[in-house]
């Protein structure tokens, strides 16, 4: 293939990829101001209020759980550290919804932790009403959430702190700055362009959560933008608000750039890290933060979800769950490989050729992950459903049968909107590694007359398989997890784990479900296992 | 790998290709699929008819609109009369004259056109602690505001479909402004923040937080099933209200044949089916809900919790008062 | 050599162990105030561990050290870095990237001090950066990173001064002004500074006094002419500069016999007895070559370096290097005849 014939596939792919959003940019063009404005006057500036709560909290607690932790880990000893550091990345595998609602059962009034504090002051003081007992709230929200979705920031955070290697933190020490003086001025705010990338994915999460606030009645816009066209049903006002949430990120996003202005941090750093060995308490301190947020995440959930599959035994298995259980790796695992192969080729595209406006597919191809994936299923379902209809009015007027919903009511439907989801993931893993793979490579391999395919097949991939490998796991992780999209866009007979869970989980029956939940997490973890493994933690 | 990606692709079109297929029927269904598969499976072993149910959370009446005569749906299965009564008034939906013209559902429980049906009642009923609440005979929705219940009532959020149904009936008969005073009445009195389900309320009464809640007649026959629930059903009292006036308010799980049915004969069948007296019975054993074909009793256990006088308030006219039933919760800020 | 109350640091028997390999054994070494050392050693040998256990950056399993009559490191208490005041330069620069270079030089200038501002421009003046106050470290050249790197160490008054390799990220042709403008801060400013090299050239030009490490310990010490002409073992030798490897038999005091070269006089006479063995290591610039048509030994390269023509000699079966810097040139496949001049002679034991 020529330099051309990538390029029209990269194209083509990029704009397959981005006719949702732009459909939906277009909608919100069109007038309907009437809903928007009564919702403007109404609800909306509460639900713009929780969804800037929501997300800033979660930021927060995503900061405050993974940046410490991933410090600790890459530049200290202490005991189990060698463990804890691949046991942070477990949350990972949890749903937000299922540890909510864990959670929500064990600090109820009638729950375990109340009912005991009861029992110790022998009071009927209730201490249900106590604050931070109440976790139905944005608090609440944002906590569960950030405790799944840390390990994103820490893994990103983690493999920043031990790449900036250990000299320039021992200038700061030399020049008479404290460990916490010198992890405050230099470590952090050199690992800003990470940190940035990995709240950018945390908040994109939390954006687009929609069963862990709709659980908590926490109403936020991806709430909205689903009441505006399932409630409302004003296409219009829900694509307003939807590029209303997007321009908004993409402008916070543009301000960080701009605010970082000229500093780069692009430079590898040397310098052999000898790890602090911490004593006392301060060892014991880090432990016990590490462990904890192990534990609350990830160990008593899961402890939880088998007591409660021990408890349901009887109503467990009908015999689907297996049934889906092969549905859900076998469309992850689709997924994944449609997204690696697609960021390959815009990744590869834009290495090859010279021109600037090359790497636009690229760009264009990630944005979608920043829509919520409520919206962006309401997105491929109006687009295909016009396609598809215009389709079948057209065989049926030269007079064959009408296919129907051939897209929409289709598996297809579901992996598109994956694909269209999770590109960004890809991209992003595979873009990075591109850049590792010097130049030079590419000039000597043309020089010996050899084409860009061999290029691509005989130098690069087998250069950056080990990206292409984390890219898979991390798109497979996230569609293992993924709930609003599949809500919206299952066909007839299919269901992921996730998807069968909800039935539960919105009856408030997820004890019956805890088996389906066990194996979200199960078949999380091997790749999550697998990811931390080929990201160099032993 | 890219004639692996297209094989996957392919293989993903192809497996979801199923409803070209006569021998099946699709619903829509906002009932949970784990309440109705018992039941279809039954009618399956008999017709040989496979049935498809699709669980939708929200917007089945938006899904229609938008696949127009495309849809491959062909029944609507909703939990509530609301989501009912939307699909019908959007023109979503055909009459089944079949099922109109039979008399196993009686007239109060159908459309006067053959629209929908109502497949099973269930009570809204109050909760009372056994060891509490000595006096249970009185108990109305109009007195839980009153001031002796103050502090010692439970209940899920206001907006759950279940409750505006109820405080949409409050409306229908007495009116907006006496509804908002009676709403402000029942949110002084409330233990907590309402929150939960149904159950985690008579959870609460165990635990001792609150004495009386708001809770449909078959949660209460669930949690008897469940073995770690059972504790929870036998601290309370399952209490119809309003037995010294009109009644106690129902609100009814119904279907719905949509308009662009591909499968219309099966969908006929199945209806004709759930409606039958060997649904209704399953129906009335598996999910603890009053059967709507007169000919059918409901369970042992649902029979030993006694007759009861039912609001025979028409459905329709309870409807008409959602929206502002939603907007009164939103003025006295009862969830909040 | 150093008078005590002249003395900076003093390293006494330090030992240190890393992964279970012992990197420093019993390693002893002092400073003066306002003087330069370097210490030279091959890779390996444990120079950089010296600067680390100085700076607190390693753990000192035996020893003492101590800065200014203040203990750094002991039995009994061990200083953090952010204590010792101890200023570190190393190979990479290690300017924070996120900071212009004001910034940068301002980082260690405690905070107490009002006149920030002034210490900031007077460093950059010091080492000629001034209008390089605003820019990024990644818009500089290495020797610019390097000469702020410097600045930003002398911000925080250390006491002592260690790098770690400074130069060898430097372009070669301003390593030299960059070497001369960094010794004459350090001399203006009476900082003692331990300088850590593998390069001779770069240790000649910028240390007043030389150790060479071996293996943990330091073998020699001493100006760079005593290193390079009396060297105690052969490695040391090698590092002090290319030369001639030749066995050799004593003849008397002051001369040696190579079955190559023939009689090679000193001007030093040396102890050994007479008839031993031994191994003699002669500078390229100590043979002379003449002209021989009928002599053994034939030119196979030559190579003109600038100052002078190197020549690669075989004779029998050894390759000879020899410098010469005379006006005559001998072109490759010359027949010619080496003889050694008279100089100060290095022997060693025969392996």
């Amino acid at each position: 293939m020529n330099n051309n014939k990538w390029l029209i596939w990269a194209w083509a792919a990029s704009i397959a990829l981005v006719l949702p959003t732009a459909f939906l940019l277009l909608q919100s063009l069109t007038p309907d101001t009437v809903l928007f404005e009564h919702l403007w006057a109404t609800v909306l500036t509460d639900y713009i209020v929780n969804t800037i709560q929501l997300v800033g909290l979660v930021l927060l607690f995503s900061a405050v759980f993974a940046l410490p932790t991933a410090w600790l880990v890459a530049m200290c000893d202490f005991p189990a550290r060698s463990y804890l550091q691949w046991l942070l990345m477990l949350p990972l595998a949890m749903p937000a919804y299922v540890i909510a609602y864990i959670y929500t059962d064990l600090f109820d009034f009638s729950g375990p932790i109340q009912r005991t504090l009861r029992a110790i002051f022998q009071s009927d003081v209730p201490v249900g009403q106590l604050w931070f007992f109440d976790i139905r709230n944005v608090f609440g929200a944002s906590l569960m959430l950030s405790l799944v979705l840390f390990p994103y920031l820490y893994l990103i955070a983690r493999t920043a702190f031990l790449e900036q290697g250990a000299h320039l933190f021992q200038v700061s020490r030399g020049l008479g700055q404290t460990p916490w003086q010198s992890f405050r001025r230099i470590a952090l705010p050199l690992c800003r362009p990470a940190i940035v990338v990995g709240l950018m994915f945390i908040g994109a999460e939390a954006l687009g959560d929609f069963a862990t606030v709709h659980y908590f009645s926490v109403n936020t816009l991806t709430t909205a933008v689903y009441d505006s066209w399932l409630g409302h049903g004003s296409l219009s006002a829900a694509a307003k608000i939807s590029i209303l949430m997007l321009v908004s990120v993409f402008a916070i996003l543009a301000i960080e750039r701009w605010q970082r202005g000229r500093q780069r941090f692009h430079h590898k750093y040397t310098g052999q890290s000898v790890l602090f060995k911490l004593q006392g308490w301060r060892a014991k301190a880090a432990f016990m933060y590490c462990a904890s947020l192990v534990i609350a995440g990830f160990i008593l959930p899961l402890i939880i979800l088998a007591g409660y599959a021990i408890d349901y035994a009887s109503f467990a298995t009908d015999g689907q769950l297996g049934k889906v259980l092969l549905q859900t790796v076998w469309l992850a695992l689709l997924v994944a490989v449609i997204t690696t192969f697609l960021g390959i080729l815009f990744a590869f595209t834009t290495r090859v050729s010279s021109q600037k406006a090359v790497s636009w597919p690229l760009k264009i191809s990630g944005m979608s992950y920043m829509m919520p994936s409520t919206v962006l299923a309401i997105a491929v379902l109006i687009t295909m459903t016009l396609f598809e209809t215009k389709i079948n009015d057209m065989l049926i007027a030269f007079g064959y049968d009408a296919p129907g919903l051939f897209l929409s009511g289709t598996l297809t439907a579901l992996v598109f909107a994956f694909v269209v989801r999770f590109q960004a993931v890809a991209n992003g893993t595979i873009e990075t590694s591109f850049l590792t793979v010097s130049p030079s490579l590419d000039m000597a391999t043309k020089s010996l007359g050899k084409s860009d395919t061999k290029l691509l097949f005989g130098v690069h991939i087998p250069l950056i398989k080990k990206s292409l490998f984390t890219a898979m796991l991390l798109v497979f992780i996230e569609c293992m997890k993924e709930l609003p999209a599949a809500l919206l866009l299952r066909p007839f007979n299919f269901d992921t784990l996730a998807t069968y869970l909800y039935q539960y989980v919105s009856d408030e029956q997820l004890e019956q479900a805890a088996l389906a939940a066990i194996l979200i997490v199960l078949a999380g973890l091997y790749p999550v296992i697998r990811l931390t493994r080929t990201n160099g933690v032993h | 790998m890219k004639r692996l990606t297209a094989l996957l692709l392919a293989s993903a079109i192809l497996s979801t290709e199923a409803f070209a297929n006569d021998e099946e029927v699709n619903i829509y269904s906002y009932r949970q699929p784990f309440l109705i598969e018992p039941i279809t499976e039954v009618f399956t072993e008999e017709t040989g008819i496979a049935v498809n149910i699709l669980y939708v959370k929200d917007g089945i009446a938006k899904r229609l609109e938008r696949e127009g005569k495309y849809s491959p749906a062909d029944i609507v299965l909703t939990s509530d009369f609301n989501r009912l009564l939307e699909i019908t008034d959007k023109g979503l939906t055909q009459a089944n004259q079949q099922m109109q013209d039979s008399d196993v559902i009686p007239d109060q429980y159908k459309d006067s056109e053959g629209h929908w049906f109502a497949l099973t009642k269930r009570v809204r009923a109050v909760y009372a602690s056994k060891s509490r609440v000595s006096n249970t005979a009185d108990i109305s929705y109009e007195n839980l505001s009153s001031a002796q219940y103050k502090g010692r009532i439970c209940t899920r959020s206001g907006k759950h479909p279940y409750n505006v149904s109820l405080v949409a009936s409050m409306i229908a008969h007495h009116g907006k402004d006496a509804t908002k005073d009676w709403l402000l009445g029942l949110k002084n009195n409330l233990a907590r923040k309402p929150q939960g389900n149904d159950r985690g309320q008579a959870k609460a009464i165990k635990e001792g937080l609150c004495d009386l809640s708001l809770g449909n007649s078959y949660y209460f026959g669930k949690m008897l099933m469940d073995e770690k629930q059972k504790p929870w059903a036998d601290a309370v009292k399952l209490v119809f209200p309003n037995q010294q006036d009109r009644g106690s308010h129902i609100n009814i799980s119904g279907m719905a044949m949509t308009k662009y049915a591909p499968h219309k004969k099966n969908a006929q069948q199945l209806m004709a089916y759930l409606s039958s007296e060997k649904a209704q019975s399953l129906y009335a054993d598996i999910n603890m809900e009053y059967p709507v074909n007169s000919n059918v009793e409901p369970s042992e256990l649902v029979k030993s919790w006694g007759e009861f006088k039912a609001d025979d308030i028409a459905l329709t006219e309870i409807v008409k008062h959602r929206q502002t039933a939603y907007k009164l919760l939103d003025e006295v800020k009862f969830d909040l | 050599m150093t008078s005590p109350d002249n003395t900076a640091l003093i390293i006494d028997r330090i030992s240190v162990s890393y992964q279970h390999r012992q990197v420093l054994d019993k390693l002893s070494l002092t400073v003066s105030q306002n003087e330069i050392l370097c210490l030279l050693g091959q890779s390996g040998s444990g120079k950089t561990t010296v600067l680390k256990s100085i700076a607190g950056l390693i753990q000192v399993n035996a020893g003492q050290i101590s800065l200014a009559g203040e203990t750094l490191s002991s039995q009994q208490k061990t200083l953090l870095p952010e204590q010792r005041g101890v200023g570190i330069i190393f190979q990479d620069f290690a300017l924070f990237p996120h900071l212009t270079v004001f910034e940068n030089v301002c980082f260690g200038i405690q905070r107490l001090k009002k006149n920030k501002q002034q210490i900031g421009d007077d460093l950059l003046e010091l080492v000629k950066m001034t209008e390089f106050a605003q820019s990024y470290p990644n818009e500089l050249s290495g020797g610019q990173q390097q000469r702020v790197a410097i600045a930003r160490a002398l911000g925080s008054d250390p006491k002592i001064l260690l790098l770690d390799e400074p130069f060898s990220n430097v372009d070669h042709h301003l390593r030299e002004q960059l070497m001369f403008d960094i010794r004459d801060v350090l001399k203006r400013q009476t900082i003692p500074a331990i300088f850590v090299t593998h390069s001779r050239e770069e240790a000649f030009t910028f240390a007043d006094r030389l150790s060479f490490m071996e293996a943990g310990k330091i073998v020699q010490e001493g100006t760079a002419e005593s290193l390079y002409f009396q060297p105690t073992t052969p490695s040391l030798a090698e590092s002090m500069g290319e030369g001639n490897w030749l066995d050799v038999t004593m003849i008397d005091s002051v001369t040696t016999h190579s079955i190559h070269l023939g009689r090679i006089s000193s001007t030093v006479a040396h102890s050994r007895s007479v008839l031993s063995e031994a191994c003699q290591f002669i500078r390229p610039n100590q043979i002379k070559i003449s002209a021989d048509p009928h002599a053994s030994a034939q030119i196979v390269n030559q190579v003109f370096n600038g100052e002078m023509k190197i020549y690669f000699i075989a004779l029998d079966d050894k390759i000879f290097r020899v410098n010469d810097s005379g006006e005559q040139t001998w072109e490759i496949g010359t027949k010619v005849s080496l003889t050694a001049l008279s100089h100060q002679a290095i022997l060693f034991d025969k392996a």
